[in-house]
């Protein structure tokens, strides 16, 4: 009865064109085209302008420091007003000004100011300058050190070294690149969305097939039936595709994959589960089967900011803490990333992995109770 | 739809500053000197001590279920080793898997420290000159001071919001475009395609229903970033005509996509593909001066790229019309698409 079901939801899938596109072509093409802007990883050679009015050694040996960081690009020596003019016009990002007796008054004991100005429209590229610049000036900051020392007579250079060194180490992703960042994370994403948008599409239209009077097997049975061979003719869709992405597609873009085989399935099984009865109730809510995928289009922008990795969860206000719980992304997301780059145990994303069952079930309830109602009530009225 | 886009960004993004980031620390030696460093990274805004762990095997499970986001392990004998002149290592653990946070953490802590660090200097020069401004000119040697221009305050929401609507606003263009040219049944087709006068009048109220309204969305949008007081420098006659222009151009994509594939549900998957991953290409979160050659192209086929450098550039640096008028001028060329789509539609026999 229910492999008769199963058949069937398989033989519509595949035979319909639009959700063929949706789960080949997006998950193919968009494992290759939405990480492709981020490949370089980190961002280095931003361009800077230096305003240098001191024109000493000292200041000479700042500007060479600062270009040959790997963050910074000196593009062009000038005045302030054409620096800015260049900025204005996208030319280069940040300048450095060093201003007058910079050189006399480090090494006599005053402190001068030098201004380190950056465009601060793009975060990303204002702090590699900052710290491109940062990173020239420590360096710069011993050689005055030594200079300092040579005028007191005293070339001892215990005073120049430093006292603590303050040693700051990444955890989970030691390049701080934008790969094990954002990737991982839209990689579940995309996996997340193409199986919403497939069921959506699926629901919507046998909804609209009924309304145009066509009666087939998904309202001549038991709902519940139809929902379970829903879910496991898109289980045995997508965990190939879940395969691929986390066996070859990780390791393609370099990503850490720390997690355990055995958890790493059991979780994305939970996954799966979890997103196809979530899809099958999104795509009975509504009426027709372009309503999910736009719905869904949408909003994938502002859910992938409210998932707490962009955006730290603490700063996110309640009421979209509470939607967002409700919606199986957030707790795969959680815990994919834990599993995989963070190296936890299971133990540590248990409760995402018993909030994904959870969802299953409700969802799969209600979408039962919708089913009921949009096939089975009617039919007996007739 | 938009409006709830809209308030659920907005809202999610609204504390706009990253402030009380839990972290963790061991402290090894407990001593004046670790309580004052304590006390100083406390009092930042950025970053908050939340627990305090007597060894690393501790922390490390709060660390990857991120209950805190950094640890600071101060070594024991700090305060009488740096005394004697000993330098001491102190190891600061940052989660660097959420880039964003990290780098936050990250540049809050290294403030703290370097202040830490001039503050030990000056105490063990003043101990030796005895005279204070040449103590504090030997522990310092120049002051960095950063300005950050368009931004001071590193508002995320100012970053985000007006990449993030723009980008959100025009994927509502496109995908209602396709909705209105998607709403005739197949005899109205038919009937208009015969009928070449009616069928341009038809076509051309679509477009222009859908360019009003989302120009008025667009108004909307404007005033309530405008309500945000993020910076505006602008000239809004460009800044509207740079919005004008680039919803043609999307209203003109639209059309071609939908006359070329001529299915609602298949049009759509195209269009969301084209115009969806947008805030990726669009250069904003990412630098497009890092990316390869196949993202740049990408980026230079959305007109939204344009708008949002026409934006920034007005809106933010105040630069002179000329410059906006030729990056608007440059989106024009995709109202080529709207004819193209046009005549392919008209010749097209309804599937």
């Amino acid at each position: 009865m229910i492999f008769d079901i199963l058949l069937r939801e398989l033989r519509t899938i595949f035979t319909s064109f639009s959700m063929m596109t949706i789960i080949i072509g997006g998950n193919l093409i968009y494992a290759f085209f939405y990480p492709s802007p981020y490949l370089n990883d980190i961002v280095i050679k931003q361009k800077i302008a230096v305003v240098d009015d001191d024109r000493s050694t000292l200041s000479r040996q700042f500007i060479f420091n600062a270009n040959a960081g790997a963050k910074l690009q000196v593009v062009t020596i000038t005045n302030m007003q054409e620096a800015m003019n260049l900025l204005k016009q996208m030319q280069i990002h940040g300048i450095l000004q060093i201003p007058r007796d910079f050189e006399k008054d480090s090494i006599k004991s005053s402190v001068p100011k030098v201004y380190y100005i950056a465009d601060n429209s793009y975060f990303f590229i204002h702090s590699t300058i900052i710290e491109g610049l940062n990173i020239a000036a420590t360096s710069l900051g011993v050689e005055i050190g030594i200079i300092q020392s040579l005028y007191d007579k005293n070339p001892a250079l215990q005073d120049s070294h430093k006292l603590i060194h303050w040693n700051f180490i990444p955890l989970f992703n030691p390049s701080v690149g934008y790969l094990n960042y954002i990737i991982a994370m839209i990689l579940v994403f995309i996996l997340h969305q193409t199986l919403l948008m497939s069921c959506g599409i699926l629901c919507g239209t046998q909804i609209q097939q009924y309304k145009q009077g066509i009666r087939d097997y998904f309202c001549q049975t038991n709902p519940i039936l139809v929902i379970i061979a829903r879910v496991m003719a898109f289980l045995i869709i997508y965990f190939p595709l879940f395969l691929f992405y986390f066996g070859f597609i990780y390791d393609y873009y370099n990503l850490t994959t720390l997690a355990k085989r055995v958890e790493l399935i059991a979780f994305g099984m939970a996954f799966l589960i979890a997103t196809a009865t979530f899809g099958i109730f999104l795509g009975s809510i509504f009426s027709r089967g372009e309503y999910v995928p736009q719905v869904l289009l949408v909003m994938s922008v502002p859910l992938i900011f409210a998932l707490g990795i962009i955006w730290p969860n603490e700063m996110i206000p309640t009421w979209i803490k509470l939607f967002m719980q409700c919606i199986p992304i957030t707790p795969s997301v959680d815990g994919f990333v834990k599993l995989n780059q963070m190296g936890a145990d299971f133990v540590a994303i248990k409760w995402d992995f018993y909030h994904l069952l959870c969802l299953s079930v409700s969802y799969a309830l209600l979408s039962y109770i919708i089913l009921h109602f949009r096939f089975h009530k009617k039919s007996c009225d007739e | 739809m938009p409006l709830f886009v809209g308030i659920f960004a907005y809202s999610t993004i609204s504390q706009s500053l990253i402030h009380n980031i839990p972290i963790g620390i061991i402290d090894n030696d407990k001593s004046q000197l670790s309580r004052e460093i304590i006390f100083d990274v406390n009092s930042t805004s950025a970053v908050e001590i939340i627990k305090s762990y007597p060894s690393v095997l501790e922390a490390q499970q709060d660390l990857s279920t991120k209950t805190i986001y950094a640890l600071i392990v101060l070594p024991s004998n700090l305060q009488s080793n740096v005394k004697k002149g000993i330098t001491q290592n102190v190891a600061i653990y940052y989660n660097a898997e959420l880039v964003f946070i990290g780098k936050n953490i990250q540049s809050a802590l290294a403030v703290v420290f370097k202040n830490k660090d001039i503050n030990l200097k000056f105490a063990q020069n003043i101990a030796t000159s005895q005279n204070p401004t040449l103590a504090l000119g030997r522990s310092l040697d120049f002051l960095p001071t950063i300005i950050s221009l368009y931004n001071p305050n590193s508002n995320f929401s100012q970053f985000l919001l007006t990449a993030i609507l723009p980008c959100s606003w025009q994927l509502f263009v496109i995908l209602c475009m396709i909705a209105l040219l998607a709403k005739n049944t197949l005899i109205q087709d038919m009937y208009l395609k015969n009928d070449t006068k009616r069928f341009y009048q038809h076509l051309g109220a679509k477009f222009l229903i859908n360019s009003i309204i989302f120009f008025a969305w667009w108004i909307a949008m404007s005033v309530f970033f405008y309500n945000l007081s993020f910076p505006h420098n602008g000239n809004i006659w460009i800044l509207a005509l740079n919005a004008i222009v680039t919803l043609i151009a999307y209203n003109s994509i639209g059309i071609f996509i939908y006359a070329l594939i001529g299915n609602h549900t298949r049009a759509i998957s195209i269009a969301a593909f084209y115009a969806a991953p947008s805030l990726a290409f669009v250069g904003i979160t990412y630098p497009l001066n890092s990316m390869e050659l196949f993202p740049t192209f990408w980026s230079s086929i959305l007109p939204i790229t344009r708008y949002i450098q026409v934006y920034i550039q007005q809106e933010n640096y105040g630069i002179d019309n000329i410059y906006s008028l030729i990056l608007i001028s440059q989106n024009l060329i995709f109202l080529l698409f709207g004819f193209l789509g046009l005549l392919i539609y008209k010749k097209k026999k309804p599937i």
